[in-house]
């Protein structure tokens, strides 16, 4: 610096006896940003930093705001200084020294320099709060006071500017920086504060990906925070007894954990993952928030049994969790266990149930239906009530996956991936699995409540013609779908009449009516999106 | 009018005053402009949700003037020694192309660019040996030596960025830059041509160029190479002992 100060003395006498004029535009520019990260390397350094804080602090230049003594170190202390121009904090500006028995230690933090920046406000602090309300925010906490700062600005600009914390709706935490000479918003950012923490883990499949988790304790756990609501997978390591002794009340001592983040459990890596893609997969399509469309947590429940002990359960344990998963209300599912190695149950091997994305979808879309149809779990408004749920389950994987055939891809098949071969459900062709793809041939008993699980692939064969087209075996009518490029189209389209229109005791007649007006709504009346809906409808011979 | 008079009166009676009267020392007092844009590219790799986070920045340092003074011995009838020294203060623009890894997803990265501006300063001290001669009142002289830089550029050291669900964009919050630093030993060559308008003072200008490779270290980043010094031109006062 020193080299540099002479040679501007030099300069500047120079340019005065009209010698280099054209040199005085290598003078520097004002009032840019310009920040200086201080990392100290040697105690002189350090020491020498020290100093210049200190001569800042007699200049008002910082002021000292916290000083600890090191609660691992007895000699050390630690002393936060927190940079001022014309006493007003500079936002970002601080340096925090680590004193020792020796001297100084470590200087680190950040300054800004070159602030030319009149600190009077033309705002007032109660103008600045009416300047976050009028976003929709409402100051609250410590930081909800305004408080007056200088605010770095991504522009490369010194900000006079009000700090206010405030909250929106839905729980949105946002500090706002308001400029105090013109009310304009500075800066603004979301300040909901969480210690979200991703990880990478091998799916049941043995399929990569990202988990979404939490430190504690030195492990992590499966809680998401990245998302807004809480979703959170429990593992009850075969334990059925402790699982029915606290359902629903466990809690974080029952979150499935893991020590590095790199998780290898395959069933607690895709119940967390899956219910995660699932929120996301509903927002995206169609903006809903979580299954009750205000983000009701979502708990996954896996390990309830241990493979090995399935014959020493009665039929009625085996068939609810090694051989199902189920939406248990309140935004809580539970996923079977599978088949140990070896064995088969209906010619198929069944894998953990949490491996399929599209078991996890469909089971959260039973909770998407609790809280808006409301569809009763029997007879025909049941087997609408299934459909639904294959239906958004079909939309997840084509929405995450590539269409293909075999694991991990996206089909029309329900539960494939871990149900080998062929999965439980064919939308593109129900009978394949014994299931009805026309009304005139459905069933009509009283077992699986009426068939709730059968019947439904009357629905399923309608959405998978609407979209696909084809011929209805059973009726012989051709349908001119909308074509796999516009599924989303049909997706919107069942997703509204089955949230927003059928009342919970609808019928496929129902169905009917609900869709095609649905289809007018989002696309017109003509539109094909609602030729195909109506034609795939007359093609299952429900009309 | 008064200072255009003197400078011509100045200018007559010069030849005679240079010629006669050899000078040991000379100094030179003046200004300089570094001709052309010098360009660099910085990598930062970052870890972030499982992946790594790539900045890729492309700086260009413009053209500046700045300040160039120095000293010259006559240790012979045409053979001198002579130290400079210069400073240049350039505007360093740039744009970065950021890769951000999404926290949900692998492969399915959120990009951002945007610009980036500091300074990159060249401070340089030139030792030479100088060949010089005279012509009337001309003086005219050619040297080369080595160069001993200090350069120092403001580099990023990372893309701060604020992202809300569902995470498929990001907006960019800061561009945090650090003042990287090298010393690195280079050469230099050049002439300059001076009117000698009296026995003790003159005004020359001159051209020089200069080279070193400097390794510029900033975090979360491999080493920077950026060519220091360049073409400079430049003129100023002459004082002679």
């Amino acid at each position: 610096m020193k080299d540099r100060e002479t040679l501007e003395v030099v300069m500047r006498s120079l340019v005065r006896i009209g010698v280099l004029v054209s040199c005085a535009a290598a003078l520097p520019a004002a009032a840019q940003v310009r920040e200086q990260r201080v990392v100290t390397g040697s105690a002189a350094e350090a020491a020498a930093w020290a100093s210049r804080l200190q001569a800042m602090a007699d200049a008002g230049e910082a002021r000292l705001t916290r000083s600890r003594e090191d609660a691992l170190l007895p000699d050390r202390r630690h002393q936060r200084f927190a940079q001022l121009h014309r006493g007003v904090p500079v936002w970002g500006g601080e340096l925090v020294v680590q004193t020792g028995s020796q001297g100084v230690v470590s200087v680190f933090g950040t300054l800004y320099e070159g602030i030319e920046l009149d600190v009077t406000p033309a705002l007032s602090p109660e103008a600045a709060v009416a300047v976050v309300r009028a976003q929709g925010g409402e100051p609250f906490g410590r930081h909800g006071r305004p408080e007056l700062l200088v605010l770095p600005t991504e522009g490369g600009r010194y900000v006079l500017a009000y700090r206010i914390r405030a909250r929106r709706a839905n729980f949105d935490i946002r500090m706002y920086f308001v400029d105090a000479r013109n009310g304009e918003i500075a800066l603004e950012y979301r300040d909901l504060q969480t210690q979200a923490a991703v990880g990478t883990g091998t799916g049941v499949l043995g399929d990569r990906k990202k988990v979404s988790t939490q430190p504690s304790g030195g492990d992590f756990v499966a809680e998401d925070r990245l998302r807004p609501p809480r979703i959170a997978t429990f593992d009850f390591h075969g334990d059925l007894e402790y699982l029915f002794a606290t359902f629903p009340n466990f809690g974080a001592r029952d979150l499935a954990s893991d020590d590095d983040n790199a998780w290898t459990d395959g069933a607690n890596v895709d119940a967390h993952v899956y219910a995660g893609y699932t929120y996301d997969y509903l927002f995206k399509r169609f903006g809903r928030r979580g299954l009750d469309n205000a983000n009701i947590p979502i708990r996954s429940i896996t390990h309830t049994v241990n493979r090995e002990d399935l014959f020493s359960y009665p039929d009625e344990i085996i068939f609810t969790f090694f051989l199902n998963a189920f939406y248990a209300g309140d935004g809580i599912m539970v996923y079977g266990e599978g088949l140990p190695e070896g064995f088969t149950f209906g010619g198929q091997t069944w894998n953990y149930l949490a491996g399929s994305l599209d078991i996890v979808t469909h089971e959260l879309t039973h909770g998407v239906t609790d809280y808006s149809s409301g569809l009763i779990y029997q007879n025909e408004s049941g087997a609408l009530n299934e459909a639904f749920s294959d239906i958004m389950a079909t939309g997840a994987e084509f929405f995450f996956q590539a269409a293909g055939d075999g694991p991990l891809r996206a089909d029309y098949l329900l539960g494939e991936d871990v149900i080998v071969p062929g999965g439980i459900r064919s939308m593109q062709n129900p009978r394949a699995f014994g299931d009805p793809d026309h009304y005139a041939i459905r069933f009509q008993g009283s077992a699986d409540n009426g068939g709730v699980h059968t019947n439904s692939g009357i629905a399923n064969h309608a959405f998978f013609l609407a979209i696909e087209g084809g011929t209805n075996r059973h009726s012989g009518i051709a349908v001119t779908g909308v074509g796999p490029g516009n599924r989303e189209q049909i997706e919107r389209v069942f997703y509204r009449a089955f949230t927003e229109m059928l009342p919970a005791s609808a019928n496929f007649k129902a169905a009917r009516g609900a869709t095609i007006q649905a289809a007018r709504d989002l696309f017109g009346a003509g539109s094909a999106a609602e030729s195909a809906v109506t034609q795939a409808w007359n093609a299952v011979g429900v009309n | 009018m008064r200072a255009a008079t003197a400078l011509l009166l100045l200018w007559a009676v010069a030849p005679a005053l240079a010629a006669d009267d050899p000078y040991k020392v000379k100094l030179l007092l003046g200004g300089g402009y570094e001709v052309g844009t010098q360009s660099f590219s910085q990598t930062v790799s970052l870890e972030q949700f499982a992946e790594t986070a790539t900045i890729a920045t492309a700086y260009e340092a413009e053209a500046a003037p700045g300040i160039d003074v120095g000293v010259q011995f006559n240790a012979f009838k045409h053979v001198g020694v002579a130290v400079a020294g210069t400073l240049y203060d350039r505007d360093l623009g740039g744009r970065f192309e950021a890769s951000f890894p999404h926290p949900f997803f692998f492969d399915r990265n959120r990009e951002a660019t945007d610009s980036v501006s500091g300074k990159m300063k060249e401070t340089a001290v030139h030792a030479s040996v100088v060949a010089f001669g005279h012509s009337g009142s001309l003086d005219f002289s050619g040297w080369a030596g080595v160069s001993f830089f200090k350069v120092e550029a403001d580099l990023l050291t990372n893309v701060n960025y604020s992202h809300e669900y569902p995470y498929d964009s990001v907006t960019v919050t800061s561009k945090p830059v650090t003042t990287a630093s090298d010393r690195p030993i280079g050469f230099n060559v050049g002439a300059s041509l001076d009117w000698r308008f009296s026995k003790s003072v003159g005004f020359g200008v001159q051209g020089r160029f200069s080279q070193a490779q400097a390794k510029l270290s900033a975090p979360n980043a491999a080493d920077t190479e950026v060519d220091a010094g360049g073409f400079q031109v430049g003129g100023g006062l002459r004082i002679y002992f």
